[in-house]
């Protein structure tokens, strides 16, 4: 069955590490997703896994055999690139078909997999158009058939919806794990989009700098990030600079930058060290005025922004460091700049990292 | 009251990322004062482990805050502001850095002196000293994040930085007359105290330099 394993791939152009010492294990029938920001290795990853590149180091398994130096079109892939990259003389029919003729399949059958794959992306009715005359939603659903009519168990797919606009991109990234999912293959999705890898994939392994950060489901990702740069990268966190004042049974109190106390679930950290807190702005509650408790920071609201579904707010603490708040814009009452009000969060749905030797900027940065 | 040109550019620009950065090398100026006060009350209590524990988080402080500095000027010097305006700014950057670096050299000095060497009158006075010396760090910030956002606040802020940095002045003159009259410390020890005692007035001197840049960059014309 298609699972991918590779055991400490490295891969150098020159003096860049574009991926390093990568151990990774994508199950069979699994919708993964490998993200970070640009340049963090993920479409070198994925290239390595087709084939189209070799690693300097290390090891790649397709279906439990070693691959690593077969070419890629014996390693029983399908390739979805961002531009589609189809041929652009050819018209649906022949793109689609293209892979059975290369392998020299018998009419009968090179014919039902051409309808079979056309009529799954719902483009039989164009099988007579060439690309140009194709939107880029229909283009990409050409390739995303053409890629599966070979044969392919595993679909390897590279920034698939990063040319596409946002509707489109919306009602497509369903439709490919729709199909991925009924056809019970498995595949591996590479897009610096988080949102994308979230509503899709089963697991997401996060990139930076050639390294694999953390490998979970959207909601372990989300929930407990490991790193600060996924707890950044995977939706929004504030982060709030202090040291471990005391541990206890529950975790552990921090001081913030100007005196403020918090207590944080946390139970592995160190007294005196400093550390990061990280609450989502999603998970913080907002009063009128200020009062006191656990957990509850006083401030002032700086900034109002309706969004929509949401309304954020820019909260100017006591300490003067600003935390950003997103409540649903239709729950509880709205306030107003200059007003004050307490911020308060639960200890369980912060988490605490320990302040990055880089320097917090440097840790958090994208490029 | 009429703003300056870069007033005016910061209010247009609250977003950008020389602002994003200064605003980061200020709060990390902050992080190493008021670690340095936390430093000098565990020394006052004797407390030598947490002492030292204090001193690391000042000095991996003020490595950051050095680093935001370099970043900032980086950025600066892509040239979107004037020349002017633009050295208004990194005079600013470098006297919230000497905060920072007066910060770790307090605890270069701090580190060499054993708590028990210093007698019980002299360790109030130097945390008396530490504490005014934190509020006006704090009094500071306040100043610099007002001046691209509510400038007439940070000139407000700026003078209670000055209130705050004479009455560290005060406390420091009185540690100097305590520190004469001792006649049981040892030499180094007194020397080195003294060292220590003028670095932590240096930060507040810095403190108030910061704020003379943040007058002149609010009032130019």
């Amino acid at each position: 069955m298609p699972e991918v394993r590779i055991e400490n791939a490295t891969k150098k152009y020159g003096k860049i590490v574009a991926v390093e010492n990568v151990s990774l294990h994508v199950h069979d029938k699994e919708y993964f997703a490998l993200i970070g920001p640009s340049g963090c290795g993920k479409t070198t990853l994925l290239r390595l896994i087709a084939g189209l590149v070799q690693p300097d180091e290390g090891k790649i398994f397709i279906e439990n055999e070693l691959v690593t130096h077969i070419p890629p079109e014996d390693r029983g892939i399908g390739f979805v690139f961002q531009t589609y990259a189809l041929f652009p003389h050819m018209n649906a029919w022949d793109n689609v078909t293209y892979g059975p003729r290369v392998k020299a399949w018998e009419e009968d059958k090179r014919e039902r997999i051409g309808r079979e794959m056309l009529e799954m992306v719902k483009l039989y009715e164009r099988s007579d158009a060439i690309p140009k005359e194709l939107s880029g939603g229909m283009m990409q659903r050409v390739a995303l058939a053409r890629a599966l009519a070979a044969g392919a168990k595993l679909l390897l797919l590279d920034e698939p919806l990063g040319a596409l606009d946002a509707k489109i991109r919306f009602e497509l990234r369903y439709e490919i794990r729709k199909l991925v999912k009924d056809l019970a293959l498995t595949a591996i999705h590479v897009t610096h989009d988080q949102g994308e890898a979230m509503a899709i994939s089963d697991r997401i392994a996060v990139m930076k700098k050639g390294k694999i950060l953390q490998v979970g489901t959207p909601q372990e990702l989300y929930m407990k990030p490991k790193h600060i740069f996924v707890a950044n990268f995977i939706g929004e966190s504030n982060f709030l600079e202090g040291y471990v004042v005391d541990t206890e049974d529950k975790g552990c109190i921090i001081e913030l930058r100007g005196g403020l106390i918090v207590n944080a679930a946390d139970k592995a950290r160190n007294k005196e060290e400093r550390v990061v807190l990280g609450v989502r702005p999603e998970t913080l509650s907002i009063e009128k005025g200020h009062k006191k408790g656990l957990n509850c920071l006083p401030g002032r609201i700086e900034r109002f922004r309706f969004e929509g579904t949401d309304v954020r707010y820019e909260v100017r603490l006591k300490n003067e460091d600003t935390i950003v708040i997103i409540r649903p814009a239709l729950m509880g009452e709205w306030f107003n700049e200059g007003e004050k009000v307490t911020v308060g969060f639960p200890q369980e749905k912060s988490y605490v990292f320990t302040y990055p030797s880089i320097g917090l900027r440097s840790e958090l940065a994208l490029e | 009251m009429p703003l300056s040109e870069l007033i005016k550019w910061f209010e247009k620009r609250r977003e950008t990322k020389i602002i994003t950065i200064m605003q980061q090398h200020l709060a990390t100026t902050i992080s190493a004062v008021e670690d340095l006060e936390r430093a000098i009350k565990a020394s006052a209590n004797n407390d030598g482990k947490k002492m030292k524990e204090s001193i690391v988080r000042v000095t991996s402080a003020e490595k950051e805050a050095d680093k935001l500095r370099r970043d900032d000027m980086r950025e600066l010097a892509r040239g979107e502001l004037p020349p002017v305006d633009r050295e208004d700014l990194m005079h600013l950057m470098k006297r919230i850095d000497m905060v920072a670096d007066w910060s770790r050299e307090s605890t270069r000095i701090l580190g060499v002196i054993s708590p028990k060497d210093i007698p019980d009158n002299l360790k109030e006075a130097m945390v008396k000293m530490m504490k005014g010396t934190r509020e006006c760090a704090v009094a500071l910030r306040r100043c610099v994040s007002r001046m691209t956002e509510k400038p007439e606040d940070a000139l407000k802020a700026a003078d209670e930085v000055e209130r705050r940095e004479e009455e560290v002045d005060a406390l420091h003159e009185n540690a100097r007359k305590q520190l004469a009259k001792e006649t049981e410390m040892k030499v180094g020890v007194a020397i080195m105290l003294n060292q220590l005692l003028e670095a932590i007035e240096t930060v507040a001197d810095w403190c108030e330099n910061v704020c003379d840049q943040v007058r002149v960059i609010v009032v130019r014309r």
